[in-house]
């Protein structure tokens, strides 16, 4: 909000003019302020309260022992020592940068390619069932899908492991073996998440100048190369949206995994974020916890940092 | 759903939350007076909170309890919060969540799993002035196996009463050992008897596969085979947690070995077994009380009981379910009328009747609608004269996780050593915070 002043409003001589009229300006000025913050207080508060004070709560509870029935106990920074050792904290860790790389990877992949192929000429009506269906998962709760994802990776009555033995695979236990466990979280996190990717890459696709397609056609460039040298640079920004918010957003994933493994086999799928549920709602140990939610935060924060650095590099502001 | 969703809040926001809204009440309206015991007068105005758990079959009993409370003391507004249970774990922490939150009920349902948890936060207020004064409290008492107020009690004082406890015993399918031509073994059956009559009663395959034991798998249904092998997960005292003992390692591979070795239970992760049982897909299993009303629903009646199989040792376990009264409760003698009525003869009849448990008195126990089904109803009582406890220290809301965590693991496939040595260290860090 910037507060400029009509230039007839504006005193011949600053310094007298100011003191001779400071009333009618600082009004003015005071009441477009005003204006202003009562604008911006809900975000504002909604910050303060929802996002900087919990924050602030956690840094400080980090630095505690606290059980929740007991007021907190001031130790340092024991909490932080401690994940040091914790094998179970380095191994929800490892899980978790699987999860990123693979939502990273998956999630824009099939989005992208979702995107790609919705837009094509196609007829209106089937682009708009493809899209639909495409970003249906997204629009659904997980923990009634979960249900039926549970079903169709049951072992032995699941239909994934029909199809695999009817094609003469083997039968995998998808949600008990401590690899396949993994494997079946990234399936119904892809599953749920690819929709909303392609969304958006199908509103930057849209946004490709035809002309200039039309012009490295003429020029002799074959489709690959028009995707590699022309929309790909092109969609840079959608594709710079999505691996930032796929980042953050597998950085926290959560529900799909409850709902489908409750963390198991052991800790084989559990995530950082379970972890940190299971140690403040279940241990009661919120200094721990919060500890470790402190070092999430700036994991994620410098992520995030850094693909803002490297942005500059590979995204077209165009 | 047994699921529950505590959302994304996991992180900071919630533990702010909760930093904002723990205040802890400490106030103590101790019932503890030597005077001789006076009820509250009929005309009292009052609210008072309880906070209980259970099947529908439970919530019935409780909602009766209440409208009689109600006949006695009408102006008395009475909050039956209502947990239906997943696992003790959950409820216990749902519980130590509203005390933080300063909103502890008056009157509190837990279990031996939760008792020491409860006892360790102060949760409770001691019961030794009613129990001294109040006649009516000596008479229930006595009709009281003296194992199940044990539990109850720490460094001289009371703080529990108990209404109903489950002992984990065999259920076995009347009809299939008829057809095998399989005789009820005796009451002094031993682990390999067991294994061979799961052996001859698992047949078939595909659609048709039935399994000879399906396998209650959870800590209070695996305990039994620690026991009756004379191990435990923690040392008698509570303070150490001996998950990596030899004799412990050896009862989790015996138990795993049903399924991976042997074959004769399904694979526990997804099998129900109270569904498999009563569907004839099974012809054994191991329960407590608990599950013969949802036999009697399904209208499934051909079964008995058998005492736990002998490994080393004949024992099972037990678990009590107990009321207390909270320390911050502003209304204890109108708590305690209350819990006199939760656990009188009365109401224990009806916890024979609806047969979610085994009422805690001597009188309901033997009476003969309890006994009636099935055939062997008595060993359910009997069973506590050789069963214990259910180990619960302080931190068994870390213990039963990390042990089912670490029978995950080793159902899959990995190494009983290593999957135990970690839940060890986790229960260790646990006991010693």
């Amino acid at each position: 909000m910037t507060l400029t002043v009509p230039p007839t409003q504006l005193p011949p001589a600053p310094a007298v003019g100011r003191r001779g009229r400071p009333g009618r300006i600082s009004t003015a000025r005071r009441q477009e302020a005003l204006t202003g913050y009562a604008f911006t207080a809900p975000t504002i508060v909604g910050f303060l309260v929802f996002v900087l004070g919990p924050l602030v709560a956690a840094i400080y509870l980090s630095l505690t022992k606290y059980n929740i029935l007991t007021p907190p106990k001031f130790i340092g920074i024991d909490n932080y020592v401690r994940m040091f050792r914790d094998e179970r904290l380095a191994q929800t860790y490892g899980n978790t940068v699987l999860y990123v790389g693979a939502a990273v990877v998956l999630i824009n992949g099939f989005g992208l390619l979702f995107a790609v192929l919705i837009n094509q000429r196609l007829p209106k009506a089937l682009t708009y069932v493809f899209r639909s269906a495409y970003f249906f998962p997204y629009l659904v709760a997980l923990v009634y899908v979960s249900i039926i994802w549970q079903a169709l990776f049951q072992k032995d009555t699941g239909i994934l492991n029909y199809y695999l033995t009817a094609l003469g695979g083997e039968k995998i236990d998808w949600l008990n073996s401590s690899e396949f466990a993994k494997v079946s979280v990234i399936i119904v996190d892809t599953w749920r998440n690819a929709g909303f990717a392609m969304l958006i890459f199908v509103a930057a696709l849209q946004e490709v100048p035809k002309d200039m397609v039309e012009a490295a056609r003429m020029d002799g460039a074959n489709e690959w190369q028009i995707f590699c040298r022309i929309v790909m640079p092109m969609i840079s920004q959608a594709t710079f949206f999505n691996i930032t918010m796929t980042i953050i957003g597998a950085f926290q994933i959560y529900e799909s995994i409850i709902v489908l493994t409750r963390g198991g086999p052991g800790d084989a799928s559990r995530s950082v974020v379970m972890y940190i549920a299971e140690v403040a709602f279940n241990k009661f140990d919120m200094g721990y916890a919060s500890a470790i939610a402190v070092t999430l935060f700036l994991i994620i924060m410098l992520v995030t940092l850094a693909q803002f650095r490297l942005r500059k590099s590979w995204v077209n502001n165009e | 759903m047994r699921t529950t969703i505590r959302a994304t809040v996991a992180a900071a926001a919630a533990t702010a939350l909760l930093a904002l809204t723990a205040c802890g009440g400490t106030q103590s309206a101790g019932p503890a007076n030597d005077d001789p015991y006076s009820a509250p007068a009929k005309d009292v105005t009052a609210t008072i909170s309880i906070s209980n758990w259970g099947d529908p079959g439970d919530k019935v009993v409780y909602d009766g309890v209440a409208a009689r409370f109600k006949e006695k003391y009408p102006n008395v507004t009475v909050n039956n919060n209502f947990t239906p249970i997943t696992t003790w774990t959950e409820y216990v922490n749902k519980l130590v969540t509203q005390a933080a939150a300063g909103q502890a009920p008056d009157v509190i349902n837990i279990a031996t799993e939760g008792v020491e948890l409860g006892l360790s936060n102060e949760l409770f207020a001691p019961m030794d002035g009613f129990l001294k004064n109040d006649p009516q409290a000596k008479s229930l008492r006595e009709n009281i196996d003296p194992k199940l107020l044990e539990g109850f009690s720490k460094s001289g004082s009371t703080y529990l009463m108990p209404n109903t406890f489950n002992t984990m015993v065999i259920y076995y399918n009347t009809k299939m050992f008829e057809a095998a031509g399989i005789q009820r073994p005796s009451d002094d059956w031993t682990w390999d008897d067991f294994l061979a009559i799961a052996k001859k009663l698992t047949t078939g395959s595909g659609a048709n596969k039935v399994y000879g034991f399906a396998m209650p798998y959870y800590s209070f249904g695996i305990t039994p085979w620690l026991y009756s092998n004379g191990t435990s997960m923690m040392s008698n005292d509570m303070n150490t947690a001996q998950l990596t003992d030899p004799k412990l390692q050896e009862t989790v591979g015996w138990v795993r070995d049903l399924v991976t070795k042997h074959g004769v239970s399904p694979q526990p992760k997804g099998a129900d077994p109270y569904q498999l049982f009563p569907a004839g897909k099974a012809a054994m299993t191991g329960a407590g009380h608990f599950v013969t009303g949802g036999f009697k629903a399904a209208g499934f009646a051909d079964y008995d009981i058998l005492p736990w199989p002998k490994g080393s040792t004949k024992s099972t376990v037990f678990g009590a379910g107990a009321f207390a009264i909270s320390k911050t409760s502003k209304n204890p003698e109108l708590s305690w009328e209350f819990i006199k009525m939760l656990t009188d003869q009365q109401t224990q009849k009806k916890w024979a009747d609806a047969g979610a448990a085994v009422p805690s008195t001597k009188t309901a126990a033997s009476s003969p609608e309890f006994l009636a089904s099935p055939k062997h109803a008595a060993e359910f009582y009997n069973s506590l004269s050789y069963a214990k406890p259910v180990a619960a220290p302080r931190a068994y809301n870390v213990l039963d996780p990390a042990f089912m965590r670490a029978m995950d693991e080793i159902m899959s496939g990995q190494d009983i050593g290593t999957s135990l040595q970690r839940a060890q260290k986790d229960v260790q860090e646990a006991l010693k915070q």
